[in-house]
């Protein structure tokens, strides 16, 4: 077997008095994918927010490739370093994008700060707006001549620049209209067969989750209460709070994977 | 709509064009473009000498070729008043420029450092805010003489807290965005964010502060001049020409004063008006 590209042992994160995550731990395969379903308030952000070092863990230990990655990366070196294993698309396509940037800018600029040559970059950027299925005109639009479908792909584009090993997902399709969730998630589906990065994938929405990921795990007031294959466990879940959540989100005409044969 | 949408639907308005200044946006704006004007060429378009003492005019109204009259000492009102606008706008210039940059790097540290150095700089906003400026300036005055570049220099560390409490709770807003998070996990430094992303993104709301400040700056500026506490007589300056002008006021003669008094008036209202519509054009109010 090959080592894990991540591994989170034991995370514990509390605010206060509140314990939003809990002694959760998982492993994430090279080119694997996991699923982290609860509904809103499980703790599902800070764990992601935990891995990508924007929040620094109470307790317990994170390996991304092999490097202690625990704590938030201390200076701008160790964070672009970082940067090249994991990255994350938030939820909101609205304020994940800098307004005053085009998106060629926005690509151009991730790929310099990664090191790319000035001269190569052009060419890097037309070649991500093409991964996400976008023509190449949009190079030149600020975010504001985007929709919300469009922002997501390009910060899908900017996540994926850098070739990282693993990205993060947090909610990124929650707040797009269900047709367009789907041409995402089989967007991601094919990035994913060709490049072979990981995903981790967190929604509250079971049928997103189920996908996309191989595996999954499932939250509830910051702790894990079930984990194992995503099928198994969506289709024959154990425990009551996972059958609960299976039947609170009914998605009427949506079946996972129709909008989008092509 | 959603929040978001709202958001980036306010985020797109700030780009609106100058035709939603309004007319008394372009009003103020068409004074302030004459004022910068005078201040720039005033010499050049000023009749007279306007340091030319002649006693025999001593508070002489308006005489073909001077039409404002003379000041108690025979000198060129209108000329004065021309030659004065750069001196009345260079203290406030150095006053906002240097306040914008020092109460925006202070907002921007507090705004991304956050937890006790936000604290720290919140609360020594708070205190300097409490101080009146005036008072500072009188006290530096009596300390170090006064002088134009005292008086500067005092109301930079009255102007700069209430900028930086302002900017500071729209530098927070601005940092909890999810493309500057999203630019640290890419590696960026935070340099390269706060310069390159952040700040360019506060301007449109720093710009409009600045101008609302200038007008502020061109009054308290012109009371500091009027109390013998900035520029010094004989200077042609409008703060200096109310002061001067007010012996005579008494005596029945108040063209002086007015016009200088009119003048630091209609510019600090300008500049005010100007700002205020500013900031509301690109919805940073
Ligand atoms: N910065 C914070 N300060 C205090 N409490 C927080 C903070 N971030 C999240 N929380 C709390 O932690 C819990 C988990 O939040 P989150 O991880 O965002 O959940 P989810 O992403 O599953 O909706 C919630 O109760 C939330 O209110
Ligand atoms: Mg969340």
């Amino acid at each position: 077997m090959t080592d894990p590209l991540i591994v989170a042992r034991n995370l514990r994160k509390e605010y206060g008095d509140l314990v939003a995550v809990d002694d959760v731990s998982f492993e994430v395969a090279p080119g694997g994918s996991l699923g982290i379903v609860g509904e809103s308030g499980s703790g599902k952000t800070t764990v992601a927010k935990m891995l990508v070092g924007l929040e620094r863990p109470t307790a317990g230990r994170i390996e991304i490739a092999g490097t202690d990655c625990s704590a938030p990366a201390k200076g701008w070196r160790e964070r672009s370093r970082r940067a090249q294993s994991l990255q994350i698309v938030f939820q909101d396509p609205y304020s994940s994008l800098d307004p005053r940037q085009s998106v060629g800018d926005a690509l151009r600029e991730v790929l310099v700060v990664a090191g790319l040559g000035r001269d190569r970059t052009q060419a890097r950027a037309r070649e991500l707006v093409d991964l996400v299925g976008m023509p190449e005109r949009v190079l030149g639009s600020r975010p504001s001549a985007l929709s919300g479908g469009q922002r997501q792909r390009v910060a899908i584009a900017r996540a994926l620049a850098t070739e990282p090993r693993c990205v993060i997902l947090d909610e990124s399709v929650a707040a797009l209209d269900v047709s367009i969730q789907a041409q995402i998630l089989n967007l991601l589906a094919d990035i994913r067969e060709r490049t072979g990065v990981a995903y981790i994938l967190v929604s509250h929405d079971l049928a997103v989750v189920r996908h996309v990921t191989d595996d999954v795990i499932v939250m509830r007031y910051g702790a894990i209460v079930e984990r194992g294959q995503t099928g198994t466990v969506l289709d024959d879940p154990q425990h009551p709070y996972t059958q609960l959540l299976r039947e609170s989100v009914p998605r009427p005409g949506w079946v996972p994977g129709a909008g989008a044969t092509t | 709509m959603s929040v978001a949408q709202v958001a980036s639907v306010v985020r797109t308005r700030r780009r609106s064009r100058l035709s939603h200044l309004g007319v008394i946006g372009w009003l103020a704006l068409a004074v302030i473009v004459v004022f910068v004007f005078v201040a720039a060429f005033g010499e050049a378009l000023a009749p007279d000498d306007p340091n030319a003492i002649d006693i025999a005019y001593a508070n002489v109204g308006p005489i073909p070729g001077h039409p404002l009259g003379f000041d108690d000492l025979g000198r060129d009102l209108l000329s004065r008043l021309l030659v004065g606008a750069r001196s009345s706008f260079v203290g406030p210039l150095a006053l906002v420029a240097l306040s914008t940059v020092a109460g925006t790097t202070l907002a921007l540290i507090a705004a991304w450092r956050r937890g006790w150095t936000d604290a720290t700089l919140s609360a020594g906003f708070d205190i300097a805010f409490a101080f009146p400026g005036i008072l500072l300036a009188i006290l530096l005055a009596t300390l170090f003489g006064a002088g134009l570049a005292v008086a500067v220099i005092a109301l930079t560390l009255a102007y700069t807290p209430s900028l930086g409490r302002l900017l500071r709770a729209t530098a927070l807003r601005e940092t909890g965005m999810e493309y500057v998070k999203a630019f640290r996990v890419m590696g960026y430094s935070d340099v390269r964010i706060v310069v390159r992303h952040v700040l360019p993104n506060l301007m449109p709301f720093i710009i409009a502060q600045a101008i609302i400040m200038f007008g502020y700056a061109t009054l308290d500026l012109g009371g500091l001049s009027f109390l013998g506490l900035g520029v010094q007589p004989p200077t042609a300056d409008w703060g200096v020409m109310v002061a001067a002008g007010a012996p005579a006021l008494l005596q029945g003669y108040p063209t002086q004063t007015l016009a200088a008094g009119t003048c630091l008036v209609l510019a600090a209202v300008a500049f005010g008006v100007l700002g205020d519509r500013l900031a509301r054009m690109w919805g940073v109010e």
